[in-house]
């Protein structure tokens, strides 16, 4: 018997989830990326590199910041640019923002309707806790606003380029931001805090799997990082077993093409093992964040969790944590005076060369890899994104779960709303994790 | 076989072929009968999308004619249309399409013989080349 | 209460976002009418019937885009592309100047990451070439932009709810721009690497600026910024086309200067959002057909 699951759960777009079961056992879990895929990759041939940034922040409507973060990055890898320092910290607060807002958006809206108000989605979140709501909604607008300043538009920001920005900040614009800044992050503490207090009520961590891998994710100087650092990856002991450069990280991923999932799996090229990315990955691989708020939360969540943990559900209190851990740094760099000055432009002369880009997008680890001519146009593209790395983890604890339910006698579509919570749990770019799990049993002829 | 008519748009100029094409009515040369001529102002009017949509809607053959250099009306029209034709060219290859089915020829205001045999020469350009591969078909 | 739903496509779900941003708004949105199928706030999954408006965002690019499609024009009262994708085809549209079966191979089975290739068959749909969704169904309204503007997105709700037909700008974002217009012809191509000179209009530096073919409602943002129009919110009213519009504006400005204007490898500047809705799509289409 043939059970197909469709939460329109999406990965940039549809996922369904195709269960094979027989004799009361599954035996296969198939995870389809039914997304429509755009091919950027084989399209952004042709095309001057830089026009690849503004392309690129297409690929993803929520993290489109990091996707013009890592294009620049490359572009900048293979002309050899080191851009200004103000440019850097313009940049690292357009991400900060990006976080925000999509952290904010991932817990209000998809994390908290399905524990306070399951089956009701945002529409049952606003009628039943809408002072919660709209805390939420001042965070995630703030997340909008310094993207707005910063980038020149709220949603695929224009101002990043070769060499820099391509504006400064203001001063009034710095002050507006900071006032607010203050006020988000008392906000923020107090939501943080309910949620915490949400997970140990309801002992939400129990209803997790638990899933040994390995993790990868960007560490500077033992530090959380999510800019510029080398790669590091950890095995499911906690060790860290190696660590790399970006440019080098053909020799280290590799990824298999599937036929029923037009989203490729990715693995490590030493043991072919799989491997998790994002905010779970970024609390276990790193020390500390290095700002107050966040440090003591992170201390208080690890006393929940331990390090490494491999709870699917810690993913979300890691959200959590990281939220304020964005906040605070984007405080951080508006009060640094350096943040106003009006050098944020390097000169860039084209020239032919290879380039990766690494940044840590709010799912994961996010790269992108271009070979461009002399006249800076671009050859060829390889790109691995964040939301696929988790995949293969993810269809692995399906089949876990599934086989667990089903051989304590739970009713298949008690096993699908399981299912689609442990999907949620990995915010799955542009999740829609709350869509309740619709069950289509197939008979054996289809 | 029925002989293939090749349907031709031809927009004329009307400081120098238009006025010419006008006169072939009462002195006895004619010009090929399968010409349609669409007046302009000048060359220059004539845009990208106008020579697209002939293609688009059918048509076999387009043709443009402007005043001969330094004589355009509006001083630089005609140079213009031909570096529209030029780019236009090279586009129709890449949709697969011959790009000698478009040309342009700059004329006087007083060559009536030279007109026409400019249409005769392109009519049986055209005709040889066949009918457009994209008439009446929609994907 | 009226019953809307989002329902999406091929996109990137930045339109779905932008709806999201109206922020506090939205809180009272959702006591005014019934969401009833948004796939990343609302729970329900099938697109249900009776809709008095739904809003596409996404445009398409396989079999199951259709289907969607067509069940959802059949369940609505209006039907509103919402976004770029929608309206034009996109970016993604630029996909349509490759051969789709080279794309896929080489995104399946060539990337320097991927081992073991494969072009995926298996209980996942048929690729299908870019298109705006106006070439399967009737479309009632459009909203366009990448994405469109936040309050552009709910006036033409509240318009739409109440029995109107929203305004839509019928300038263009050359207008909108402080910069221009342009006071002389430029003397040769720029690119975005280079810095340009402040308070001058962008195409009379020679970049290749989208503003005077693009339609108004964003105030010239990009340019405000430093960055050349890109054409996001597609055509404006009487550029029906717009890269063939923009080359013939180009062509005229400055073909003295500049020769090396070209369709062909200047698509990503001209058609950057519109290829899948241009005429040149049209003849590619015709010619794939005779082909066949």
């Amino acid at each position: 018997m043939m059970v197909r699951i469709e939460p329109v759960t999406r990965i940039e777009g549809h996922m369904a989830i195709t269960l094979v079961i027989e004799k009361n056992k599954v035996r296969n879990v198939q995870v389809n990326i039914i997304e429509p895929p755009r091919l950027f990759e084989k399209f952004m041939e042709g095309k001057p590199v830089e026009e690849a940034i503004r392309i690129a922040e297409r690929i993803c409507g929520i993290c489109y910041v990091a996707h013009g973060l890592a294009s620049v990055k490359a572009l900048e890898n293979a002309w050899d640019i080191s851009p200004p320092e103000t440019a850097i910290k313009l940049r690292r607060l357009l991400h900060a923002g990006g976080y925000i807002h999509s952290h904010m958006l991932h817990l209000a809206f998809l994390a908290l309707p399905d524990i306070l108000c399951p089956g009701e989605g945002v529409v049952g979140l606003a009628k039943k806790y809408p002072q919660l709501c709209k805390k939420a909604i001042f965070i995630r607008k703030f997340g909008q606003e310094v993207t707005e300043v910063i980038g020149g538009r709220p949603i695929h920001p224009s101002s990043i380029v070769p060499g820099g920005m391509s504006k400064p900040l203001s001063a009034e614009a710095r002050e507006f931001l900071l006032k607010k800044g203050k006020e988000v992050l008392k906000t923020a503490i107090e939501l943080v805090d309910f949620i915490f207090d949400l997970y140990e009520k309801y002992e939400l961590l129990n209803v997790y799997p638990e899933d040994p891998t390995y993790y990868m994710g960007l560490v500077r100087n033992s530090f959380h990082e999510t800019y510029d650092a080398k790669l590091h990856i950890m095995n499911p002991e906690g060790e860290i077993v190696d660590v790399f450069d970006g440019s080098r990280y053909v020799d280290c991923i590799a990824e298999d093409a599937l036929p029923y999932s037009f989203v490729k799996h990715p693995y490590l090229r030493i043991n072919g093992e799989k491997y998790r990315v994002g905010t779970l990955a970024r609390i276990n691989l790193a020390e500390k964040f290095g700002t107050p708020i966040a440090d003591k939360y992170l201390a208080k969540l690890r006393s929940i969790i331990g390090r490494p943990s491999h709870n699917v559900g810690a993913y979300n209190l890691a959200r959590a944590v990281e939220l304020i851990a964005s906040i605070e740094k984007a405080l951080e760099l508006l009060e640094d005076n350096q943040i106003l000055s009006k050098d944020i432009r390097a000169q860039v002369k084209p020239k032919a060369g290879v380039g990766v880009g690494v940044v840590e997008a709010p799912r994961g680890v996010l790269i992108h890899h271009y070979e461009v001519d002399d006249e800076g146009v671009i050859k060829r593209v390889n790109l691995i994104v964040a939301t696929q790395q988790n995949i293969p983890s993810l269809e692995k604890e399906l089949f876990q779960v599934a086989n667990n339910l089903l051989s304590k006698g739970v009713e298949l579509s008690r096993i699908g709303q399981k299912l689609e919570t442990i999907v949620r749990a990995y915010d799955p770019c542009i999740s829609c994790a709350t869509h309740l799990v619709k069950l289509k049993i197939m008979n054996d002829k289809e | 076989m029925k002989e293939f008519k090749p349907t031709i748009i031809a927009f004329l100029c009307r400081w120098s072929a238009y006025g010419v094409a006008d006169v072939a009515g009462i002195s006895k040369t004619s010009y090929p009968s399968n010409i349609r001529i669409i007046k302009v102002p000048c060359s220059g009017r004539v845009s990208p999308l106008h020579i697209l949509q002939a293609f688009n809607n059918g048509a076999d053959g387009v043709l443009i004619f402007g005043c001969l250099e330094g004589g355009c009306h509006y001083i630089d029209g005609n140079l213009r249309a031909i570096h529209r034709v030029k780019q236009l060219k090279e586009m129709l290859n890449i949709m697969g399409l011959n790009s000698d089915r478009l040309e342009m020829y700059l004329v006087g205001s007083c060559n009536l013989n030279k007109l026409v045999n400019y249409m005769k020469e392109f009519t049986e350009r055209i005709r040889k080349l066949g009918p457009n591969p994209l008439k009446l078909k929609e994907g | 209460m009226k019953k809307i739903a989002i329902i999406s496509l091929m996109s990137d779900g930045g339109c779905h976002i932008a709806f999201l941003d109206i922020h506090e708004e939205l809180l009272q949105l959702l006591n005014q009418v019934n969401l009833a199928h948004s796939y990343m706030t609302v729970d329900r999954k099938d697109i249900p019937y009776d809709i008095d408006i739904a809003l596409i965002e996404g445009g398409v690019r396989t079999t199951h885009d259709i289907e969607l499609l067509k069940e959802a024009r059949s369940k609505a009262k209006i039907l509103v592309a919402m976004g770029s994708c929608a309206c034009f085809g996109g970016i993604p549209g630029l996909s349509n100047l490759y051969d789709l079966t080279l794309s896929l191979n080489y995104v399946y089975r060539e990337t320097p990451t991927t081992i073991k290739g494969v072009i995926p068959h298996e209980n996942v749909p048929t690729v299908i070439r870019v298109a705006p969704i106006s070439r399967y169904v009737k479309v009632d309204f459009q909203i366009p932009g990448c994405p469109p503007e936040s309050k552009e997105i709910k006036d033409a709700l509240v318009s739409l709810l109440k029995g109107e037909i929203p305004s839509q700008p019928t300038k263009t974002v050359c207008d909108e721009c402080k910069l221009g217009p342009p006071k002389k012809k430029p003397k040769r191509l720029r690119r975005i690497y280079e810095p340009p000179e402040p308070n001058t209009c962008l195409l009379e530096q020679g970049y290749f600026c989208m503003g005077s073919v693009t339609r108004a409602g964003c105030g010239a943002k990009c340019p405000h910024a430093g960055i050349p129009c890109d054409g996001c919110r597609g055509p404006a009213p009487k550029a029906l086309d717009q890269g063939a519009s923009i080359l013939n504006a180009l062509i005229t400005l400055a073909y003295e200067n500049i020769k090396e204007f070209s369709l062909k490898r200047h698509s990503a500047y001209f058609y950057r959002y519109s290829f899948a809705s241009s005429i040149i799509e049209d003849l590619i289409r015709k010619r794939l057909v005779e082909k066949k």
